[in-house]
């Protein structure tokens, strides 16, 4: 997972693209050890101390992690629970309607998980 | 109420049968002129208000007194030990003692009498069987059941991996459902009847003896508030489901169906269906609120919850807001990155 993540943030840089997370780790310190260790390039809303009860989660309805939503350039929900290749056709087409062409191709021999 | 009204509308003070001829003249005069139909009603109405003259349903017919000189129009209620009771075109009723009627008239009266008696024991016996065949498909049930329970142990006993003891055990419920469902295949509306379709389903049977014991409870038992529990592995099928939801009159089985419908419609992601998913919903929030449902919590938030998800957090809906802090802690909004494609994952490293 992470691994997948860190190669998007990474190859679409220069796109107008992001990857926000929302993070449901109670442990604020932890979570933010972890991020650097595994070096996590994204940046994360924190759900607050709740962890998974936390008041962003609520709010979205949140019953499984993780969950995705892919949304696009107005904000509005397009795919949702969509992994691996999945998740990069969603954003290959919702970048080409806005006139970027790319492919998204991913490494093996990145490290992490 | 009804024949209050009708009785007291077509009304005349009583009088004795045997009369004469002028008498009796007028009174077919006023059968004639009224219509045949409101006679009958007459002896509708009442057929229904006396078990006894639902019995056989009797027909008007003409009565003659014992001299031969006097006769009446009339229906026959009810024969007693030495007289009938009449029911006259008026819809009075008069009571004849047999001694001042004609000899016809009292072998038409003593053949009424005894087809009564005939009818009122066969109806006893048929009464007395039907309980007999109730109790002893009852003992055969238990019996059933109870043969069921030990083979269940034994299997228990016997099969040291759980995953060979479901097995073995779902066919043993297979086959316990098969004999279940033909013991009660005559009296499918039955107590003993509803116990087995009930057992059938809640132990999982599946096929046949699963599809006939739901069928049947969505025919025969659709009021019985124990369906509500058992609603989302009973009603897989949206057929099902919006059978049960129109049929049953009991408030949890209508409610958490209505749910299970919405719920179901909702995850065809079709947004043609939206308009009825949300109606649904909102009659589950102002009807079934505090119904229980299928997960054992109030069907009220859960709806309220699955009409946000719809109204907000569906394909082709703007994405809520979020606004927050990052864990370095520095504010930021999602709405920052419009303009972007952007991934949101709700994660956790664990």
């Amino acid at each position: 997972m992470y691994q997948h993540e860190r190669s998007l943030v990474k190859q679409l840089a220069d796109k107008p693209f992001a990857l926000i997370g929302v993070n449901s780790d109670g442990d604020v310190d932890y979570i933010k050890k972890t991020a650097r260790e595994k070096n996590l390039n994204w940046r994360s809303f924190w759900n607050g101390p709740d962890g998974t009860r936390g008041p962003i989660a609520r709010a979205w309805r949140i019953k499984g992690w993780p969950t995705i939503y892919v949304i696009d350039h107005q904000g509005v929900i397009r795919y949702q629970d969509v992994r691996g290749s999945s998740m990069d056709e969603a954003i290959t087409t919702l970048l080409a309607e806005m006139g970027h062409e790319v492919t998204i191709t991913h490494a093996e021999d990145e490290g992490g998980h | 109420m009804m024949a209050t009204t009708l009785m007291t509308a077509c009304l005349k003070p009583p009088r004795f049968v045997i009369e004469p001829s002028v008498r009796f003249d007028v009174v077919s005069q006023i059968l004639r002129s009224k219509s045949r139909g409101l006679i009958l009603l007459v002896t509708f109405v009442l057929a229904t208000m006396t078990w006894s003259a639902t019995a056989a349903a009797q027909e008007s017919r003409t009565w003659t007194d014992a001299s031969g000189k006097f006769t009446v129009e009339a229906i026959l209620k009810e024969v007693k030990r030495d007289s009938v009771v009449l029911i006259m075109t008026d819809g009075t009723e008069k009571t004849v003692p047999l001694a001042q009627l004609s000899a016809d008239d009292r072998k038409y009266a003593a053949d009424y009498r005894k087809a009564m008696l005939a009818e009122n024991a066969a109806k006893k016996k048929a009464t007395a069987d039907a309980k007999k065949r109730g109790e002893d498909l009852k003992d055969e049930l238990t019996g059933i059941l109870q043969s069921f329970a030990q083979s269940e142990e034994q299997l228990k006993q016997a099969e040291q991996n759980p995953a060979q003891f479901r097995v073995a055990r779902q066919s043993l419920v297979q086959e316990t459902s098969q004999k279940l469902i033909e013991l009660v295949s005559d009296v499918p509306q039955s107590d003993v009847a509803r116990d087995v379709y009930l057992w059938v389903v809640r132990n999982g049977a599946t096929d046949a003896p699963n599809s006939t014991a739901t069928k049947m409870l969505v025919e025969h038992f659709a009021d019985l508030p124990e369906l509500a529990p058992m609603l989302g592995f009973l009603a897989r099928d949206l057929s099902v489901l919006e059978k049960l939801v129109e049929k049953s009159k009991d408030e949890s089985v209508k409610g958490v169906g209505t749910f299970l419908l919405a719920q179901q419609l909702a995850n065809q992601e079709n947004p043609a269906l939206e308009d009825r998913v949300k109606k649904l919903l909102n009659q589950v929030l102002t009807k079934y609120a505090t119904v229980i449902g299928v997960n054992r919590q109030p069907l009220g938030p859960q709806a309220e919850k699955l009409l946000f998800v719809l109204e907000h957090l569906s394909v082709g809906k703007v994405a809520p807001d979020i606004s927050g802090a990052d864990l370095d802690g520095v504010p930021f909004k999602l709405s920052d990155y419009r303009g972007k494609v952007v991934v949101i994952d709700f994660w956790g490293d664990w």
